[in-house]
């Protein structure tokens, strides 16, 4: 079948074809070539990339349908991504969507508006966890969103707010540095805006110094936040910098020169005519020996992150001097592969993906291994929605993964490369296309070919097999294992694969040795652990602690426990794979055996803080609705079991459970987990077994109609109590208009007309509104 | 031992295959009877069912033995507890997302069980003698029963709520009637005698029934009645405008044809006819109290028999009709007789007794969709009113195509069912929501009925083996997967070759081929 006739898709399609190649394993880049330029994938661009690449149709249709990035039908001119990840979902990310569609008069099931202006989609997670909940409309991400402001961010930006690693080298080197980290969430706080903000002020008052892109700090819960280095008044932080303080900032720290000194004092003087009495002063937001601060830095230890908030992310020289290279240097002088295993399996590394498997293992068998060539993997899918430390170590550390990668390629005699990075992370796969195309101007890669492939959004590709099958360009569906990976992997050729992590902390272990990393941690689970510590908690970030340090110890001396008034109530750790430890065993050290102990994984380091305000049939049932929307569907106890299991958890948080339900529920979790071929399925019930464990009697409590946290919409009430001043403010803001405005009078909510946005409770300046 | 065996257990039997097989063809070699749904016997694994799924000694889970290689020294169990367990679950997974009858409503609902949509077909295909035949499968007086019938089928025609039932009774008439013209009616196949003779009190509808059936398994059957005439209430209480007498007899003839043996005028008395027969059979009519023999028990009503199998209290006498409750219908009757002959029929040959009810899985009548989907396929026109007595033939056909074919095409061959019953599986144990329920009717060979998908993919592996231009795709994933086309074609488009292949090779009802269609007329 020819389509000779003139199709407006035609020339794209020929195109991406020419750029691309026809192969069949590179459907994926094709797709999402086509859908780049149409913003979605049309049933005719379909047709003549069968058509002309002799791809199977059936192949095309599969692969277009599997991967959630591709969209089958048009979309609205502002393309708005409501983030659903785990951070997201305890701080109310289902309250920011009602409410986004509230506004656009958009039902539950519509895609985009009756406008055609905006499409809306749910995301499993953009990794910005600690600034939660998120929305991330055409480039601009918006965090700390409430239901009340949510509808803000759908007024488009003027500034395209994201630009990855952009030089800032246009100022002379001075004395004086300005380091500011614009990675994604930083740049969602408007670090990029601070930035800008900041190179003008330098200019415009000549200051003797420069502003540089740094990677990221890892706190999160103070940006956007700048560093300046003085030699006078010594460093100084400015954290939660406001629009319009960078020129301040920039004063502050102005030296001697006339010119500059009188340009600043008629800034000062119309500082002081037109600003504002609001903001809070300069000077409290630059303790350098923020005890806070302290607290969060102190019990970190950077491995992955070493020169975190230092370091640029593509300063190579930069990074050479601070060690980097050095490593692989060694590594290919000794010309000894073996030694670089054995110093791997010395070190005590295991796989920082959430597995645990011993690295050095792992490297052998694929030395060993028969077939040519092998196939060297980074996976950095990573999926965990509550998980953004493989982004961040891409985004900010791009040279030490590509070591990592390097230096394992070395050891197990491979020269082909791959790195498999999330879709949803543009700027750490730009981050990275950018490092190699540095090493290879550099001649650092040597005989080793690097590439970059973006996934298309399918949690379980971060599993090895169903990574593999994505990368052949089928359907990202696992495969029975044995033969695993290390044996028969990428088109049948044994293949090495490892998280982002684990390959950044390789060039430290050569550097300093397996000693020096195996000393570190507690048992065998040695070196240090990346962990995006976000929810409830009230200094959210990305840290790296020595394996051993307790749950207690990251959530209350970093984290700085949740806010006040709250409890601590549990951490949840795995993601969708792994489980809740409550607060009372919260001293329970990271290591993966201690962490199986309690029923939960190591995962790959997301972990999300939950106060007394989280429902853990709520938090059962956000993850199993995550991970049926990500089953594969190829087995059938994954496929139907957890949908299944989703189905019994919305009955029991809607108060429809029967009492046989929790032994169905856990019925089901077993069969499930047991049955399942691929990691997803059998660990997926981990969540509901883990709160079943240990939070029955919410669950009863649900079938008695109560959600004993306030949280599950179906059960709760809102009442306003004597507490009530008749100021207004709920009706105000009420969407729904389900409270009457009566002034100086107690209110009164229509409980029929309420939605349980929650807007009216947050804006009581009397917590006079209550969930019962 | 060849250098390209290897040796492992299975259920405890010690065995060398080949290296390279698999757990299920080592299994199988066993002869371990492991079940499977979506594989296929060539063309590399797929292992989605989880089915076929068996537990090797010290592996933390079950594998899934059509994609896992036998390995030297594994011990294997095929059959354990946990096995079990995990294939009951599977399945019943599978079986909350299917949606479909096994067995027409009409049919389960007919206490003779006759298969309806069948039989329609056959009219609607002109092929009357293959629709008699379908008919006397269960009923032995359909000419009769036409006339008298009350009938419960069409008290569950989807159809009723709609524009009126289809009029069964009058085709299942029809049929009957055209037998009972014909100079050489249709005579039911008898096997080989096998030597046993059966006594069976009472030559009314449900003696004549389990006479019948005892015949067509090759037994002998001797009726008793008091009466001048076999027939019983059809005979005496039934009046002759209603049931013309001549088909009564047109129809008891043929049983006679086929080797039935009247004692007419004869009281029979239970304790003489035990030693000279295989096995009794009581069907005469209600029996009241002081005329049960000795040695039978009875119930409430009428003797106490074994639920499904008319068994008495009495080893080798069995008990059908009005004697085991009044007041039956005749059909009932006759479906009575039909159960007895097969538990006579066991009885005799020394198989155990009971009734074995195979799985049946039925739509919920409040399901509008259902009804609604399956009335596309069916002819539109509202319930026949006939002209004269009966329907003619133009109007046996209308009627007929009426029915919307609610059973399962393939309710013998689906694997689903059939393991359904081996494992006595519960259809509702896992509730939710299921797939649409949608019938792609594009093509003119086959049908695809979504709803009884099971995503095994064995459609799509077949068709691609054709070389399918298009062929069929799993589109979606999760619970949402789905076959279909590539980019949305109707599988006309789609199946251009291999379309009969995918419907015969359908482990379920999913992918069938139209009604009037059959196997045997390949094309290639």
């Amino acid at each position: 079948m020819s389509l000779a006739v003139i199709s407006p898709y035609s020339e794209a399609v020929d195109r991406l074809i020419e750029e691309h190649g026809s192969r069949p394993d590179l459907l994926i880049p094709l797709l999402q070539g086509v859908q780049e330029k149409f913003r979605y994938l049309p049933m005719e661009a379909l047709r003549l990339i069968a058509d002309r690449t002799g791809i199977p149709a059936t192949e095309i249709e599969g692969v277009a349908s599997f991967y959630s990035y591709f969209r089958r039908s048009p979309v609205g001119e502002h393309l708005v991504r409501v983030c659903h990840g785990t951070a997201c979902h305890v701080r109310g990310a289902d309250l920011i969507e009602d409410s986004l569609r509230r506004h656009l008069s958009m039902s539950p099931t519509e895609e985009t508006d009756r406008t055609g202006k905006f499409t809306l989609e749910r995301v499993a997670c953009v990794g910005c966890c600690s600034l939660a909940p998120v929305v991330v409309v055409d480039q601009a991400t918006f965090g700390g969103l409430t239901a009340e402001t949510a509808p803000r961010s759908l007024v488009p930006p003027t500034v395209s707010q994201f630009a990855v690693g952009a030089p800032s080298g246009h100022l002379s080197r001075g004395p004086i540095k300005l380091r500011i980290a614009t990675d994604s969430c930083c740049a969602a706080c408007g670090s990029l805006r601070v930035r800008q903000e900041l190179e003008v002020a330098a200019k415009h008052y000549g200051l003797q110094g420069s502003v540089e892109t740094v990677s990221c700090t890892g706190i999160c819960h103070q940006m956007p936040m700048c560093e300046v280095l003085d030699p006078v008044l010594g460093n100084v932080r400015y954290s939660k910098i406001a629009p319009g303080e960078a020129d301040a900032i920039v004063r502050r720290h102005l030296k001697s020169g006339i010119a500059g000194q009188l340009k600043a004092g008629i800034a000062s003087l119309l500082d002081w005519i037109s600003s504002p009495n609001d903001s809070e002063p300069l000077e409290s937001k630059c303790d350098p020996r923020d005890p806070m601060l302290c607290e969060f830095i102190h019990p970190q230890l950077r491995i992955a992150m070493e020169g975190n908030g230092v370091t640029s992310p593509h300063d190579l020289a930069a990074y050479r001097e601070s060690g980097g290279f050095e490593g692989l240097k060694a590594v290919r002088e000794a010309e000894d592969p073996d030694s670089v295993i054995e110093a791997v399996i010395k070190s005590g590394l295991r796989g920082r993906g959430g597995a645990g498997f011993p690295t050095g293992r792992k490297w052998r068998t694929v030395r060993n291994a028969s077939g040519t060539p092998k196939v060297l993997i980074c996976n950095g899918d990573e999926g965990d929605p509550g998980a953004f430390m493989d982004r961040m170590l891409l985004e900010s550390f791009p040279f030490r993964v590509l070591e990592g990668m390097l230096i394992a390629a070395y050891a197990m005699g491979i020269e082909d490369g791959i790195l498999y990075i999330r879709a949803e992370y543009p700027h750490a796969v730009a981050s990275i296309q950018k490092a190699i195309e540095i090493l290879t101007a550099e001649g650092l890669l040597g005989s080793v070919k690097l590439r970059v492939v973006r996934g298309a959004g399918a949690f379980v590709c971060g599993e090895e097999t169903a990574l593999i099958s994505s990368l052949e360009g089928h359907r990202g569906t696992p495969r029975v294992r044995p033969p695993f990976p290390a044996e028969s992997g990428l088109f049948g050729k044994p293949t090495c694969v490892n998280n982002v992590e684990t390959y950044a902390l390789i060039p430290w272990i050569l550097r300093n040795g397996a000693e020096a990393f195996s000393a570190i941690g507690n048992g065998k689970s040695t070196g240090t652990k990346v962990f995006a510590l976000a929810g409830a908690v009230r200094r959210g970030g990305l840290i790296e602690v020595p394996m051993g340090t307790t749950i207690r110890q990251i959530v209350e001396e970093i984290g700085g426990g949740v806010a006040e008034g709250r409890t601590f109530k549990a951490v949840l750790m795995g993601g969708p794979s792994g489980g809740c430890v409550p607060a009372s065993l919260a001293d329970t050290p990271v290591d993966y055996e201690a962490l199986q102990s309690v029923g939960v994984i190591m995962g790959s380091g997301g972990m999300v803080v939950l106060d007394d305000r989280s429902c853990m049939v709520d938090v059962a049932r956000f993850f199993m609705t995550f991970i049926q929307n990500e089953s594969c569907g190829k087995c059938t106890m994954c496929r139907v079991g957890t949908r299944r299991m989703m189905e019994i958890l919305d009955r029991i948080c809607e108060g429809q459970g029967q009492p046989e339900d929790l032994d169905q529920l856990e019925t089901l979790a077993g069969a499930v987990s047991q049955g399942s071929l691929c990691g997803l399925g059998q660990t997926g019930p981990n969540p509901v077994l883990s709160t079943l464990r240990h939070y029955r009697s919410e669950y009863e409590a649900h079938l008695q109609g109560r959600c004993p946290a306030g949280r599950c919409t179906k059960l709760i009430h809102y009442r306003v109590n004597d507490k009530c001043i008749g100021c207004t403010r709920c009706a105000q803001v009420c969407p729904v208009e389900a409270i009457q405005m009566q002034p100086h009078q107690r209110h009164i909510i229509d409980d029929i007309k309420c939605v349980r946005c929650d807007v009216c409770r947050l804006a009581c300046p009397e917590e006079a509104i209550v969930i019962e | 031992m060849s250098e390209n065996q290897i040796e492992l257990t299975i259920n405890g039997i010690a065995l060398s295959v080949p290296q390279g097989s698999t757990l299920l063809e080592a299994a199988r070699q066993a002869g371990a009877d492991v079940p499977t749904l979506c594989w296929l016997p060539r063309g590399g694994t797929w292992a989605s069912c989880l089915v076929c799924s068996v537990e090797v000694q010290g592996m933390r889970r079950l594998v899934p033995s059509c994609a896992t290689l036998a390995q030297a020294g594994q011990v294997v169990f095929t059959d354990s507890d946990a096995v079990v367990r995990h294939r009951k679950m599977a399945l019943e997974l599978l079986l909350s997302d299917h949606v479909g009858d096994c067995i027409a409503p009409c049919q389960s609902g007919c206490p003779a069980h006759l298969d309806v949509p069948a039989m329609n077909q056959a009219i609607l295909d002109d092929d009357l003698a293959l629709a008699g035949r379908i008919v006397k499968d269960t009923i032995p007086l359909p000419a009769t029963l036409g006339r008298i019938c009350p009938t419960p089928c069409e008290g569950r025609c989807r159809r009723k709520t709609e524009d009126g039932a289809v009029s069964v009774c009058l085709l299942k008439r029809h049929v009957g009637d055209h037998e009972a013209h014909l100079l050489d009616p249709y005579v039911p196949p008898i096997p080989p005698p096998t030597g046993k003779r059966v006594a069976i009190i009472g030559a009314g509808p449900a003696g004549l029934s389990a006479a019948y059936f005892l015949l067509r398994h090759g037994h002998a059957a001797e009726l008793f009645d008091d009466h001048e005439e076999p027939g019983g209430a059809l005979r005496y209480e039934v009046p002759a405008d209603r049931l013309p007498r001549e088909i009564l007899d047109a129809e008891i003839d043929v049983i006679r044809k086929m080797g039935a043996v009247f004692h007419l005028n004869t009281h029979a008395d239970l304790a003489q006819l035990i030693p000279s027969y295989n096995a009794v059979v009581l069907a005469a009519g209600t029996l009241s109290e002081p005329d049960t023999p000795s040695g039978i028990e009875r119930a409430n009503r009428g003797v106490k028999v074994q639920k499904g199998t008319g068994q008495t209290s009495l080893v080798g006498v069995f008990a059908a009709g009005g004697a085991v409750a009044p007041g039956k219908i005749s059909v009932r009757s006759i479906g009575d007789g039909h159960a007895v002959a097969d538990s006579v029929h066991h009885f005799l040959t020394g198989e155990k007794v009971t009734s074995s009810i195979p799985f049946n899985l039925e739509v919920d009548r409040s399901n509008v969709t259902f009804v609604q989907t399956r009335l596309q396929l069916a002819d539109h026109r509202p319930r026949t009113v006939p002209a004269g007595d009966g329907l003619s033939l133009d109007e046996a056909k209308a009627e007929a195509a009426r029915c919307m074919q609610c059973g399962c095409a393939k309710v013998d061959s689906c694997v689903l069912r059939s393991l359904a019953t081996r494992y006595s599986l519960d259809a509702a144990k896992f509730k939710g929501s299921s797939r649409p329920i949608r019938i792609d009717d594009s093509h003119d060979e086959i049908l695809f009925e979504e709803s009884k998908c099971t995503s095994c993919g064995i459609c799509v592996r077949v068709a691609a083996e054709h070389g399918e231009n298009l062929g069929l795709a799993f589109h979606g994933r999760g619970f949402d997967t789905r076959i279909s086309g590539p980019f949305g074609e109707p599988l006309a488009m789609a199946l251009k070759k291999a379309a009969r292949a995918c419907a015969e090779q359908c482990p379920t009802g999913a992918l069938y081929l139209r009604p009037g269609l059959h196997a045997e007329e390949h094309k290639d």
